[in-house]
């Protein structure tokens, strides 16, 4: 599942993951993500999660998701390098810098499936 | 009005702490700014008036015995000079006296506050008084006012104690310089005064000349110089200048009578600043009227042989003679004695023609003196001078700093060898022959230096308390006058006990006097020559001793001043620096955070793009030179990002050699391919230390690849080197140096500007990271030493909290960032 308030960002994502052969629910917002978790939770087996997003605040959407679903693995895509100390004491499993090159981000989803 | 309960808040330095940078920016411009102190208390009253928004500011300042109005807005500034503050009475006035602040919302419902009505401060209704402190010194008291009734927040308060801080920092810094200047002044008064006087022989001639002089650089009306006739008992003016003839011919003085004949009989300066109102024994014997005179005795060993008297201070801008002050009665004294050993060398001279006199001497002596102001090649030149056979020719001699705080004499240099045995291999190896006093002294100085090696080590180590009922060195100091000593025998286990493990027990001591205050003291003997010490010896070395004395103090001033501002340029570059780095930081994280998004889509989609084209067709080659430009992009705003920073520092210990190491992994190849030489030379000692290990490594590869960079070409040598510091600051050093292009001076000045780069693919980001990871992150400093075409070396120094202590790390370093 990917969530993500930006249209290009979410379609580039969804079009990449694909084209590794996974099955991939986009979001636009982490209300949406977690009605659709709620609803139909058998089908999701990682969370691709931005942070800044206008909805609801990446970092809450995380923590909802922990509250229910502890396993459910999440990934954390940041524009900043600098959270990396902060992002240790948040439950999310990983956190990937946005890059235009999705290597590093393929190499950790690849660690959860 | 622009105030009411949420009047902090509205103000820009909400957010900030007392220290907050801007607002000690502005600090340091209304300090620095300044021309003189009066200036910089109206800039400061300036400032605290706008930060604080009140309504009325002013700067008492302690002086003869009251806090009198210096500075203030608000107030009816005409009645400042009638207006002084008893200590303990009203606010500023208890503030003054238990130094404690006071903040009072209303002063109508305090008893503490009184009324000053010709300055019109019963017009506001808050004060916040703080006092002004220099140590245990009471300087002043900084008060703020509002008009309208105001409790002061804590955040306020402790901003004006910083104020007050400030201000007590500048007065001692103007104050200072002032003196200096003075000092100089006097000096080069003195100094030109007894070269002419010494540059005349015969005694009539030197009279007239001493008087012409006098009144001349002192800028005086007239100047009469009087000599004792011991025949007759009357003192005859030899001398004047600005007197008719026919005056001075016939105004002869009885000792006792009049003010030169006081002057002569009680053998002390005699200053009168208002003769018209308080002629006190004076009597115009001249018939001209004078308005202040000085008059100050002429003494030849012990003896008054005449006097030196000067009348009506001249302003320099011409118009109505000013009264003369103690200052001028210091100057005049001094001249006194230059001139009376003039005159007496000028009668020995009569009588014995062509022997060296030793008035010369000690003119050559000061002339070499005036040439350096560093404290330590004075003193070098002074126990030199004191212990060569062409200058006062003792064998050995020792000199200590009094230091009033503590109370002590300190050890500070030594000249001569420890045991007599010593002598004749250090002396013989040194011929002064065709060389002048000048060289001789220099040379000699070294010479003896290196002689003197072991007893200046033991003299280094001694520190005498200056008490009654201590032994000789002490009693120096407290009484200010020379000793003769013989068979002296310290305590033993004493604080003096060293002098008999030096082999002092026959010695003269002298005290070095500067402007009223012994700033230290002499001893001297005569080890291997056995040579007996003769009074009139003391007493020569006595008129050198206070001349040694006056230069000492001024290079000493004029030391703590040059500390000062380099202080304060210091200061000022790392605010600039930090400025910068916050604008900087705040612009960039926006525009980093809207470009990130839009560039991930551009490069990712022509990325795939790149794939799924024929991998040789045009499309797909213009689809990759997007995406690589795009990563370019990237890179540059990961950079800005990482330098905006904003995350904090974690300290723990780090292995800081093996850093380096890893570091030297990662850039192996570069290194490699350009053949360089890398020198290490880590200092053990400072292996493990109390850093943030994410910053040093980026630190690290920064430097090290500005270095690699820096050189073109094969060969070339990089040099790692870390110190465990052994100065008294302590602390780690790091030094990267390279032989590549170097920097040249203007560049120089702003490679640690941030996106500052010659380089066609820099982002001029690295230093600037490296200058916040140092300097901001972990409280060191930074240094570049460069020579343009020679290399680049490239200083660290992290402070000695840096050092681990042993216990684990963890916590945020020295300093941590703001964000
Ligand atoms: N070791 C060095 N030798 C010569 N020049 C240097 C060295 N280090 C830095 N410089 C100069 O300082 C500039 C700024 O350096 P830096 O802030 O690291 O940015 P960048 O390396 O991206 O240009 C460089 O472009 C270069 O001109
Ligand atoms: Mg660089």
């Amino acid at each position: 599942m990917i969530v993500d308030d930006k249209p290009q960002i979410r379609d580039l994502l969804k079009l990449e993951l694909e084209d590794d052969g996974h099955q991939v629910i986009v979001c636009q917002g982490g209300r949406e993500a977690l009605d659709i978790l709620e609803e139909m939770s058998f089908g999701v087996n990682i969370v691709l999660l931005d942070i800044k997003m206008p909805e609801m605040d990446g970092l809450a959407v995380l923590s909802a998701i922990k509250q229910k679903k502890k396993d459910l693995p999440v990934i954390l895509l940041t524009a900043y390098h600098t959270f990396k100390q902060d992002f240790q004491s948040w439950a999310a499993e990983e956190y990937v810098v946005k890059k235009s090159d999705f290597t590093e981000l393929k190499q950790k989803i690849a660690k959860y499936l | 009005m622009r105030r009411g309960v949420s009047r902090v808040d509205s103000q820009n330095w909400r957010d900030l702490p007392p220290q907050g940078m801007d607002i000690i920016a502005a600090v340091a411009d209304a300090v620095k700014s300044g021309r003189g102190l009066e200036s910089i208390l109206d800039n400061i009253i300036d400032l605290v008036l706008e930060i604080m928004s009140a309504d009325a500011c002013s700067i008492w300042l302690y002086e003869r015995g009251a806090l009198r109005l210096k500075a203030g807005r608000g107030l009816n500034m005409a009645a400042a000079d009638a207006s002084s503050i008893e200590l303990g009475d009203g606010v500023t006035g208890r503030v003054g006296l238990h130094r404690e602040p006071i903040a009072i919302s209303d002063v109508r419902e305090d008893n503490r506050f009184k009324p000053i009505p010709e300055l019109g401060n019963e017009a506001y209704m808050s004060i916040l008084s703080v006092p002004m402190t220099d140590q245990d010194r009471l300087v002043g008291v900084l008060n703020v006012r509002t008009v309208e009734p105001y409790s002061y927040t804590e955040t306020e308060m402790k901003f004006a104690t910083y104020i007050a801080a400030q201000l007590v920092g500048a007065i001692r810094n103007t104050q200072l310089y002032e003196e200096v200047i003075k000092g100089f002044r006097e000096i080069a008064i003195i100094h030109l005064v007894s070269e002419i006087i010494n540059s005349v022989r015969d005694i009539d001639e030197m009279t007239a000349v001493i008087a012409r002089t006098c009144a001349e650089h002192l800028s005086t009306r007239g100047c009469v110089l009087r000599m004792l006739d011991p025949a007759t008992g009357l003192l005859e003016i030899k001398g004047s200048h600005g007197v008719p003839a026919s005056a001075a011919a016939a105004a002869a003085l009885r000792m006792g009578e009049g003010l030169a004949g006081k002057c002569a009989a009680e053998k002390r300066a005699i200053l009168r600043k208002d003769l018209l109102n308080d002629p006190g024994e004076f009597a115009d014997a001249l018939g001209l009227g004078m308005k202040s005179a000085i008059c100050a005795p002429l003494v030849v060993k012990d003896r008054v042989v005449g006097t030196l008297g000067v009348f009506d201070k001249m302003p320099e801008d011409g118009g109505e003679p000013i009264s003369f002050e103690e200052e001028d009665a210091g100057l005049v004294t001094i001249i006194a004695n230059q001139a009376a050993m003039a005159i007496e060398n000028a009668r020995l001279y009569a009588e014995k023609d062509a022997r060296i006199s030793e008035l010369q001497l000690l003119l050559e002596i000061s002339n070499i003196m005036r040439g350096t102001l560093d404290f330590e090649s004075l003193l070098y030149i002074i126990l030199t001078s004191v212990t060569m056979s062409q200058g006062f020719g003792f064998n050995r001699a020792l000199l200590f700093l009094h230091d009033e705080k503590s109370g002590t004499l300190k050890g500070e240099m030594a000249v001569g060898p420890l045991r007599a045995a010593d002598a004749s291999r250090h002396w013989h190896s040194f011929t002064p022959k065709g060389k002048t006093l000048q060289e001789v002294v220099l040379e000699y100085g070294k010479f003896n230096r290196e002689a003197g090696f072991e007893i200046d080590m033991l003299v280094k180590k001694m520190s005498v308390p200056v008490k009654p009922d201590k032994g000789a060195l002490a009693r120096t100091v407290l009484e200010r006058t020379s000793f003769n000593v013989a068979d002296y025998n310290p305590a033993e286990g004493g604080e003096e006990a060293a002098l008999t493990a030096m082999g002092f027990s026959t010695f003269a001591t002298v005290p070095l006097i500067a402007r009223e205050k012994v700033v230290g003291i002499m001893v001297v003997d005569n080890l291997v020559t056995r040579a007996p010490i003769t009074d009139e010896q003391l007493e020569f070395v006595q008129l050198f001793a206070n001349q040694a004395a006056s230069v000492l103090e001024t290079s000493r001033l004029y030391k703590n001043i040059e500390q000062a501002n380099r202080r304060l340029v210091d200061a000022r570059e790392l605010l600039v620096r930090s400025r910068t780095l916050a604008t900087l930081g705040e612009f960039s994280a926006g525009i980093a955070h809207e470009l990130r998004n839009p560039l991930v889509s551009i490069g990712g989609f022509a990325r795939r793009l790149a794939r799924k084209l024929p991998a040789d067709s045009e499309e797909a080659r213009h689809a990759r030179i997007i995406f690589n430009e795009v990563e370019g992009m990237e890179k540059i705003l990961s950079q800005i990002l990482e330098f905006v920073g904003g995350a904090k520092t974690e300290t723990q210990q780090v292995d800081i050699i093996g850093v380096f190491e890893q570091v030297f992994v990662l850039l192996h190849d570069a290194i490699n391919s350009k053949n360089i030489s890398v020198n290490t030379d880590f200092d053990e000692r400072a292996r493990t230390l109390l850093v943030d290990e994410v910053q040093m490594r980026q630190l690290f590869i920064n430097l090290i690849k500005n270095a690699v960079e820096a050189m073109k070409g094969e060969g070339g040598s990089l040099r790692v080197k870390t110190t465990l510091m052994e100065t008294e600051e302590g602390g780690v050093g790091l030094e990267i140096s390279d032989t590549g292009v170097g920097i040249s001076s203007e560049d120089l000045e702003h490679v640690f500007d941030p996106f500052f780069t010659r380089k066609s693919s820099g982002t001029g980001l690295g230093l600037s990271v490296c200058a916040r990871i140092v300097e901001g992150n972990h409280g060191g400093k930074m240094f570049i030493d460069s020579r343009k075409g020679e290399g680049t070396s490239v200083l660290i120094w992290l402070p000695p909290e840096t050092l681990a202590g042993g216990e684990g790390g963890g916590g945020r370093g020295p300093l941590s960032a703001n964000g």
